[in-house]
């Protein structure tokens, strides 16, 4: 399967070096830390307006200020915000789920180039200082559906899945805890090699140890490449029968939910998504390390 | 560990067999007590998570009774086929909302229950078909007609191989229908109940089959939306052989509407079994104690030894239950999992120089508290009575105890007369006083060990139980000591990691999973800092009550109550001697014992502490500074420990 998305990775020091085009729109979430802070406040003339986008999992409801549709018309609502602009999708601040509408939408409306930014951290706030465990997340709602990413685990056709894993251990516990189905799946569970910064890639291999000596598989990408993680969901999706269906889990670095985003919307027939929606932490992260541009096109 | 023991002594969980069981499911005690094959009600199974619950559903499913792997097959095994199906909440909840009324999802999911259990129930043709059941093979299967199908729709296949598959491929368009419903037309579906009522009138056409009946186990029903269980009241409510819908969860759900105005009802509409209470607490140790040892003949590769055999079989249930039988497994298990009396662990603990120098540190502490020329040594000589002097700082401690008498007392135990030892102190102090002496061993204390430690810290879970027992035989590996029989440190050791990994586990479960986790956190440190009082005057608390507060428990805690219950992080017991004072009967809510370990606290049921409604919300969704204070006023009266307590 030759790929057909572009990923052209810029990766600056700071805000200021980052070029958009001109009449861009900018689509946000809540910001919890001090990247997301950074990027919010971020001055760039070429972007006229930022729009916060929240996705309500419960009523499976998507909003834009005060204007709610169901997620499955989330490009209805898109369609006036969108036209003749350049689109960046903030990611360090939107949510699995919100980043994959609006890809979605996005194809949907027949756009097809965009840019994604996305703020590293200096570090993840620990539990205590010098725990192993991290405090990244606030409450576990449980996996709930994402419309266009709906897929039935009890079926026999769904012949695979990828879990891209990140610092909490407990995510992949629930997963496979509340869906036992799964362990009959062909599972792949994905690592981010090389991590944001040297030794990190321990946080996350370290806590899920106890899965690595199972009978799933085990990969890595890098950390801050969706182009990477794009390539690996691409295998598995070569891997399985041509009309089985995978699924992935996106609940690693976001540049894998990057590649989640627009895989799953681009293969939107034959792959579906289990995604948590976890609550992020306040202060999960401190200070801001690279700055990313992701400059996206689908052939 | 080799391989083929890593397989099975990892395996705690019953989604990490596959669906065909046969020969690794043990029949459990309660198992002819359930009725299951032989009554013609539905059934509501309720349990836990680790009681043995879906192991017991993949039993029953048609994978397992009709396996390949199973040598004879009666004929009238067809008059019950078991069809396990665990609904995947995550799909079942995109079924709601997003734009149609209610009315028309209750078709929808009546039409997608249909579409995947006539899959399920041609599936189980084929499997019959492939087994030694006589009446009907393959030949039988290729043969089959399904007169009544092209009925629903004449692009219905009329045979079951192709009306397997044409349905399949139904399934997946529903599938991606149900993903994208505003960019896809809405697919034909079979009708709901219906339909499978049909097919299985026309499978009873069948020569072989006539007697066949389809009982149908759905799992997980506590997580479906609120319109999906009143869809599957109703099936239940209405389900008469040869098709039976049964409905299991963790707990019962509570929700008994229908989608009509009946209501079902326990008793009069279904068979409620709850598999947390169908043991006796002695059906429950050789039960568990049964199926470690059986699962240790396989990992050796004994999977015909006497022991597995009699195990698989139903008709050993008696048998199984004779003294001489359970003695002989006690017998094998206690030689693996020893265990110390109390007596011999002290003396152990008065030949670690490290606890002698920590016990001197306490009578030392003691004695200056008092006005006495009594010294460290008066009391050290009496080593020979370990049990008797390592309980002397509380006693110590306690303003109503004079040294003197205490000394005297000491060594009236010592020449074996009759004293305050005998009648009291050593059964109501020496639990709690080796906890604290093992204190700076980081939860590694010896008292964690055996196996009646192990059934009670396991407390009704199996699971829980098996964990023990595998990190135990980890962690003996690791060292490279005896597996024959692991030590009492190796068997504590185990213990602590167990205990810190089920911890860390309450995060997955569900949605309130991390407050669950850190009430946990605060409740057993509330325990540990309580227990390690000087005067250790309430020693051995571990449960609570909640007896008096301004307001009755608001609806949140109440929520959070049942979800901590649903996954046994408590649980809880009707209190008969007390009325409250919030109105309600009082009741004890215990924590779980298998996290002592971790708080190094007591895994006995002994003694609770009161708390009030405004202290169980601080418990529960209090912030730091407000546990602190909780913690501080609770533990005002006893002094804290010199280390400060970690907390969270």
């Amino acid at each position: 399967m030759a790929s057909n998305v572009v990923f052209h990775n810029e990766v600056k020091s700071s805000s200021q070096d980052l070029e958009f085009g001109c009449n861009s729109i900018l689509f946000h979430g809540e910001s919890v830390d001090d990247r997301g802070r950074s990027v919010l406040t971020m001055e760039n003339k070429n972007i006229e307006t930022k729009i916060k986008l929240l996705y309500d999992y419960e009523k499976l409801l998507v909003k834009i200020n005060d204007e709610e549709v169901n997620a499955d018309k989330c490009a209805d609502l898109l369609a006036k915000y969108v036209k003749d602009k350049n689109i960046i999708l903030e990611a360090t601040t939107l949510g699995f789920a919100e980043l994959f509408l609006i890809v979605h939408s996005l194809l949907q409306l027949d756009i097809k180039s965009f840019a994604i930014t996305y703020v590293e951290p200096r570090a993840y706030t620990r539990k205590k200082s010098n725990a192993d465990e991290f405090a990244l997340s606030e409450i576990n709602s449980g996996y709930k559906p994402i419309p266009n990413g709906i897929v039935d685990l009890a079926g026999e056709d769904v012949e695979a899945g990828v879990f891209f894993l990140g610092f909490e251990a407990n995510r992949l516990d629930s997963a496979l805890e509340e869906h036992q189905m799964i362990a009959s799946k062909e599972i792949k569970l994905v690592f981010g090699v090389p991590a944001f910064q040297p030794g990190w890639e321990l946080n996350s291999i370290v806590p899920h140890l106890q899965y690595i000596k199972t009978t799933y598989s085990v990969a890595y990408c890098a950390a801050n490449d969706p182009g990477s993680a794009y390539e690996c969901l691409e295998e598995t999706l070569e891997s399985i029968h041509p009309e089985n269906k995978m699924f992935v889990a996106p609940i690693g670095t976001k540049p894998c939910s990057i590649a989640t985003a627009i895989f799953a919307s681009i293969h939107s027939g034959r792959v579906g998504l289990l995604y948590d929606h976890r609550l992020k932490k306040l202060k999960r992260s401190n200070d801001t390390s690279v700055w990313h541009k992701y400059s996206v096109s689908i052939n | 560990m080799l391989n083929s023991e890593n397989n099975i002594l990892s395996k705690t969980r019953a989604e990490e067999h596959a669906a065909d069981v046969w020969g690794e499911f043990y029949i459990p005690p309660y198992y002819n007590r359930l009725s299951l094959k032989t009554s013609t009600k539905p059934v509501y199974i309720v349990g836990k998570r680790g009681c043995g619950k879906t192991m017991l559903l993949k039993y029953l499913d048609f994978h397992t009774a009709f396996s390949v792997k199973r040598n004879t097959i009666l004929d009238d095994e067809v008059s019950h086929i078991g069809i396990y199906w665990r609904v995947d909440t995550q799909f079942c909840n995109a079924l709601n909302r997003r734009g149609l009324e209610e009315t028309e999802w209750i078709n929808i999911f009546e039409s997608y229950f249909a579409l995947v259990i006539s899959i399920e129930i041609i599936r189980s043709l084929k499997c019959i078909a492939k087994s030694r059941f006589k009446p009907f093979g393959a030949k039988q299967l290729d043969e089959m007609h399904l007169p009544s199908m092209p009925d629903f729709d004449p692009d219905y296949p009329n045979t079951p191989v192709a009306l397997e598959a044409y349905l399949e491929s139904k399934r997946k368009r529903f599938s991606t229908w149900m993903s994208n419903i505003s960019l896809m037309d809405k697919p034909v579906l079979p009708a709901g109940k219906s339909f499978l009522d049909s097919l299985i009138e026309d499978i009873r056409q069948t020569e072989g089959l006539e007697a066949s009946s389809f009982f149908i186990y759905i799992d997980e029903v506590e997580n479906l939306v609120a319109y999906q269980r009143k869809v599957l009241n109703s099936f239940l409510k209405h389900s008469q052989k040869p098709l039976i819908i049964n409905l299991a969860s963790k707990q019962f759900s509570g929700e008994t509407e229908t989608t009509g105005t009946e209501s079902i009802n326990a008793s009069h509409d279904f068979e409620l079994r709850n598999l947390d209470s169908e043991m006796s607490d002695l059906e429950r140790k050789t039960f568990f104690a049964e199926v470690f040892l059986a699962n240790f003949d396989l990992s050796k590769g004994k999977y015909e030894s006497d022991l597995v055999e009699t195990l698989r079989d139903a008709t050993n249930i008696d048998l199984r239950a004779t003294e001489s039988y359970r003695n002989k497994i006690f017998s094998e298990i206690k030689e693996f999992f020893p265990a110390k009396a109390h007596k011999e662990l002290s003396a152990d603990a008065l030949n670690e120089p490290r606890i002698v120098k920590i016990l001197s540190g306490k009578i030392a502490k003691a004695l200056a508290s008092q006005k006495t020329s009594l010294v460290v040594d008066d009391f050290l000589k009496f080593s020979s009575a370990p049990e008797a002097l390592i309980v002397v700082p509380p006693l110590l401690h306690r303003r109503g105890n004079n040294p003197v008498r205490v000394l005297e007392e000491l060594k009236k135990y010592n020449d074996n007369e009759d004293s305050k030892f005998k009648s009291g102190w050593i059964d109501n102090n020496l639990f709690g006083c080796l906890l604290e002496l093992y204190r700076p061993y980081g939860g590694i204390c010896p008292i964690y060990s055996g196996f009646e430690a192990f059934c009670t810290m396991a407390n009704n879970n199996l699971r829980h139980f098996l964990m023990l027992c595998y990190k135990s035989l980890e962690v003996a590996d690791l060292l490279e000591v005896s597996k024959d029989s692991i030590p009492v440190e190796v068997q504590a050791r185990s213990t602590f990691e167990a205990a810190e990994r089920l911890i860390l586990e309450i995060t997955s479960i569900g949605a309130a999973g991390e407050r669950l986790r850190i009430f946990v956190l605060r409740l057993g440190n509330i325990f540990r800092t309580l227990q390690s009082a000087p005067t250790m005057s309430e020693s051995e608390q571990n449960q609570f009550t909640i007896n008096s507060g301004d307001r009755s428990l608001n609806e949140d805690e109440l929520k959070f109550i049942l979800e901590a219950k649903k996954h046994a992080v408590l649980s809880e017991e009707q209190e008969t001697k007390t009325k409250g004072k919030i109105g309600n009967d009082l009741v004890d809510y215990q924590l779980n014992p298998i996290y002592s370990a971790y708080f190094q606290i007591s895994y006995r049921k002994k003694r609770k502490i009161e708390l009030s409604v405004e202290d169980f919300s601080t418990l529960s969704f209090g912030n730091e500074n407000q546990y602190r204070e909780l913690l501080a006023r609770l533990s005002k009266h006893q002094n804290l420990p010199t280390q400060q307590q970690e907390l969270w």
